[in-house]
């Protein structure tokens, strides 16, 4: 019992060696996402760090410098600058010097010693708001710890806000973005091989030999998804891997589902790859059409900003992205320990991409010879 | 009259790789005179011209032109040369006027001199009436003659031409014949390269190249006399041409032979006697004349003459699915590309067995026939056929009953020659033990076992036809569709294809074949001719040439024939309007 027909196999066995036999796209296909990988890791830094700050200290009492001293200690700071003055300190914000400025007045171990719920004034840079805000969060965490620490009644101060984050307690960035980036480097692996498929064909002139051969269109369209289908998911899973061991993050969900969902995602994006393919006529454009589409998929996937804050109509056009529903499982699986049932809605809502693009693509290869 | 070499050349060695593109070649071109640079694809014309442009340096050897060394005086050299590469390098979104003011400014031509010239070039090449026209909408022939002019703006004293017959139909092509011949009356020395071994009879001078080295260096006729009293013509049944080409290929004293049209062309050996020749003819009721040799067969015999005449492939060759008496037909085909009108209304019937030629110039629409009959394009209108099967209808299995052919070398050049044969097989549905045979068969005609795992790309050209015709016959069609098959190819190549092919057509294949070489044209049973998207005319070659036989044509060649018919159907079109 053969699987597939001869005519279907023989397609396959050759888009298969057309991509292992290629040195280039084999090359291709494995540096570039393990470069990305850790390009993304390192230099796509969401986190904040090295923030430069100004402390105008007017209490000087020993819980003011102790305050200073466990903020100096954290991991987010740079310089920490004494400042003498309220002028000096919004000056240094003026012109960059300071992210965040501190004043700590002068009442300040007082009332902690009176157990009244001590003030600071943070001076924040909002032409960086979003480190700002990151940094605020972070004093206000110390700060907390600080009331905490001087046993000053937690109830007493109903102006504290205390800031538990689910799922990443530490706000490690690591875990959010290397298994995002997991269901990224497969699209673009998956849309690199697939693009290229039709559009090579035609440029060396073996498209015409096959459309002579008794090889139907939909045998054409399968034979030209095999090679990311067979090579995506185990792409996905070293990318997974290495978030595992090499950045340590936590795997809280189902193995067999997380090897389920990379099949579907990359069943989603063949499609895409494929329709750029079925419109290019030489490897060139092809190049040029994953660029094109590449670049406002992993922007409006909600991997590098928030798909809530886009403006509606974006978030419309955000849900024919299949990374969107891949980063949602993905991160599902990783940090909630989600089940089937959790992932599903994203896994049918890939199903209907994968299966809505790949019948366009086979369309415009049959309509293409008209 | 011919003065001092205008070029000199000795012992030129390039080499690309492991590659040797020129293999020590030595010559002289002379001013006045027309230099024909002819071999096969591959023979290292290209090379020699872009050498003699100053865009390569050779390896070993020198070269002079007009007095200057290329490698030290490049600049010296571009003032005198003109050079027009095989795609010469016209800004299509320009207008041809705007290409001209280009190229003249980059020639730095005088700007008081430049409106004479342009009028002077213009004229010349018949190019006026579209000074406004873009470039890219300039059919080939057009575009080679701008091309021509954009090369002349330096007023070079040498002028080389790579190719510049391809892709032209022949009636620009005896344009440019005619244009050259006005140059090389005034001093210039033109160098023309050329596949077409027809056109190297209208060359003062013909260097012949093959594999890197000069096999002849003289005036044609030289060459030919050579031949004199060993080309003969043989006359009799045209149904038997095929079968007795094949014996007579067979015999020890015949060094090549050819279909040329309802006849047979066959050369004997030096030193060997003609009774052979002439018993077989008898054998089969021919009259076998004496007649004028070509330069073809000179290369031919240069090249220690053709292969044998039997079909090795063909003897194995049965056709597995016994299909109707019209294997190829096609009703009122009609293509339409927005406004423009490719195929128009284009019916005709192909007999079984028969090898049927599509002919035509460029744009002619003989491709786009061509095309809706194997399914790589949806007709309009109209209805085409394989095998009884409708190609909308019943693709599968209209398809699974041809064999195809593309012009370009298209077989893929990632896989190994073993991978493309195993992957052409499994297309065409062979599986098993019968796939197995089957390409062990076609490895074993074709002598392809040492090149099993080399890409397709690096082998011999010789050996690239042999591979993807054997892809297209695994499966063992009727019908077996060619893309201008031999173009390009050297004569020995082409000549063992067409034994091939004529094996085949004698166990039943049919073959569609389309041409614009003449000599192709010869080898078929009927050609269709197409013109502006219209079927012209369909007869036999021989037919075709009677039909233009008059006072001012007699025995007309196949491309004059081609040339007169085009022009009736002009003077009709001039009238009518």
């Amino acid at each position: 019992m053969k699987l597939f027909s001869p005519t279907l196999w023989a397609q396959i066995i050759k888009e298969l060696l057309c991509v292992l036999r290629d040195k280039q796209a084999r090359v291709g296909l494995i540096a570039p996402p393990l470069m990305q990988l850790f390009i993304f890791s390192f230099a796509v830094t969401l986190d904040v760090k090295n923030i430069d700050i100004g402390v105008y200290d007017m209490d000087g009492g020993s819980y003011a410098q102790e305050f200073v001293s466990s903020i100096a200690a954290s991991k987010f700071v740079g310089k920490i600058a004494a400042v003498h003055s309220q002028e000096e300190i919004e000056q240094s914000i003026v012109n960059g010097k300071n992210l965040v400025g501190i004043i700590i007045p002068q009442n300040f171990s007082r009332d902690i010693i009176n157990k009244t719920p001590p003030k600071i004034e943070l001076i924040v840079d909002g032409r960086r708001a979003n480190a700002g805000q990151i940094v605020v969060s972070y004093i206000e965490t110390i700060a907390n710890s600080m009331g905490v620490f001087t046993k000053t009644a937690v109830d007493k101060n109903p102006d504290r806000t205390g800031i538990r984050y689910w799922f990443n307690p530490t706000l490690n960035y690591f875990w959010f973005v290397v298994p995002s980036l997991a269901p990224l480097l497969v699209s673009i692996s998956a849309l690199g091989v697939t693009s290229m498929s039709i559009a090579r064909e035609r440029e060396l002139g073996t498209f015409d030999q096959l459309l002579v051969s008794p090889a139907t269109y939909l045998e054409i369209i399968i034979a030209k998804a095999m090679p990311a289908m067979i090579i995506g998911p185990p792409l996905g899973l070293f990318m997974v891997f290495a978030a595992l061991t090499f950045f340590g993050v936590p795997f809280t969900g189902n193995f067999f589902l997380l090897l389920l969902s990379l099949f579907v995602h990359v069943y989603a994006v063949i499609g895409l790859g494929l329709i750029i393919s079925a419109f290019s006529q030489t490897q060139q454009q092809a190049i040029l059409g994953v660029f094109t589409i590449m670049v406002p998929m992993v922007l409006m996937s909600g991997f590098a900003t928030p798909y809530e804050n886009m403006p509606q109509f974006l978030q419309d056009i955000a849900l024919s992205i299949p990374n969107l529903y891949t980063l949602r499982i993905v991160q599902g699986l990783f940090l909630k320990g989600q089940g089937f049932m959790d992932v599903l809605p994203s896994l049918m809502s890939l199903m209907i991409i994968g299966t809505l693009s790949l019948t366009a693509s086979y369309f415009i290869v049959r309509n293409k010879l008209q | 009259m011919p003065e001092s070499p205008a070029i000199k050349f000795e012992n030129i060695v390039k080499t690309f790789g492991n590659i040797k593109a020129l293999d020590g070649v030595s010559a002289e071109i002379k001013s006045g005179q027309l230099t024909g640079i002819v071999g096969p694809d591959g023979a290292g014309k290209t090379t020699l011209m872009r050498i003699l442009a100053t865009l390569l340096h050779a390896d070993s050897g020198s070269v002079n032109i007009a007095g200057f060394d290329p490698k030290t005086q490049g600049q010296n050299v571009k003032d005198i040369i003109g050079y027009m590469p095989q795609r010469f390098g016209l800004y299509e979104d320009l207008s041809v006027i705007d290409n001209l003011q280009l190229y003249s400014k980059l020639r730095r031509v005088d700007e008081k001199t430049r409106e004479k010239l342009f009028a002077r070039l213009l004229e010349f090449t018949r190019l006026e009436p579209f000074t406004n026209r873009l470039a890219g909408a300039l059919s080939g022939g057009m575009k080679q003659k701008l091309g021509l002019a954009c090369a002349l703006l330096g007023e070079p004293k040498v002028l080389l031409l790579d190719e510049p017959g391809v892709g032209v139909d022949p009636v620009s092509r005896q344009d440019l014949w005619r244009m050259v011949e006005d140059l090389t009356s005034d001093g210039m020395a033109v160098i023309w390269s050329t596949s077409y071994l027809d056109e190297a009879e209208k060359c003062a001078e013909v260097l012949l190249f093959n594999e890197g080295k000069i096999l002849f260096n003289g005036k044609p006729d030289e060459l030919t006399q050579t031949l004199d009293g060993r080309s003969f013509l043989l006359k009799g049944d045209a149904d038997l041409r095929r079968k007795v080409l094949g014996v007579a290929l067979e015999l020890d004293d015949v060094c090549d032979g050819t279909i040329q049209g309802s006849a047979i062309r066959l050369v004997k050996k030096s030193n060997s006697s003609e009774d052979a020749i002439i018993k077989t003819a008898k054998e089969y009721d021919y009259i076998a004349t004496h007649t004028k040799p070509r330069f073809e067969d000179a290369f031919v015999d240069l090249l220690g003459g053709g292969p044998g005449g039997h079909s090795k492939l063909a003897d194995n060759f049965e056709i597995e699915r016994d299909i109707s008496q019209t294997p190829v037909a096609c009703v009122n085909l009609t293509k339409k590309f927005g406004n423009f009108v490719a195929t128009n209304n284009v019916s005709f019937e192909v007999k079984k067995g028969e090898i049927f030629g599509l002919l035509g110039p460029n744009g002619a629409g003989k491709s786009t026939t061509f095309k809706m009959l194997c399914g790589l394009l949806i007709p309009t209108s109209g209805t085409a056929r394989v095998a009884g099967h409708d190609l909308r209808k019943a693709a599968k299995e209209a398809k699974s009953n041809l064999g195809y052919m593309a012009q370009k070398f298209s077989l893929y050049g990632l896989l190994s020659v073993g991978q493309n044969l195993e992957f052409s097989a499994g297309v065409y549905g062979l599986d098993g033990k019968l796939k197995r045979d089957r390409i062990d068969e076609m490895i074993d005609i074709f002598h392809l076992e040492k090149y099993l795992s080399s890409a397709p790309g690096d082998l011999p050209l010789g050996y690239k036809q042999r591979l993807a015709l054997a892809c297209a016959l695994m499966h063992r069609p009727p019908v077996l569709f060619l893309d201008e098959p031999t173009s390009g190819v050297d004569p020995l190549t082409r000549r063992e294809f067409w034994m091939h092919i004529n094996g085949l057509v004698a166990k039943g294949v049919t073959i569609m074949v389309t041409t614009h070489f003449m000599e192709e044209a010869e080898y078929c049973d009927r050609v269709a001719m197409m013109y502006g998207g219209n079927l012209i005319a369909l007869d036999t070659p021989d037919g075709l040439k009677a039909s233009v036989e008059g006072k001012d044509l007699q025995n007309p060649t196949m491309e004059q024939a081609f040339i007169e018919l085009i022009r009736r159907v002009d003077a009709q079109k001039g009238e009518a309007a």
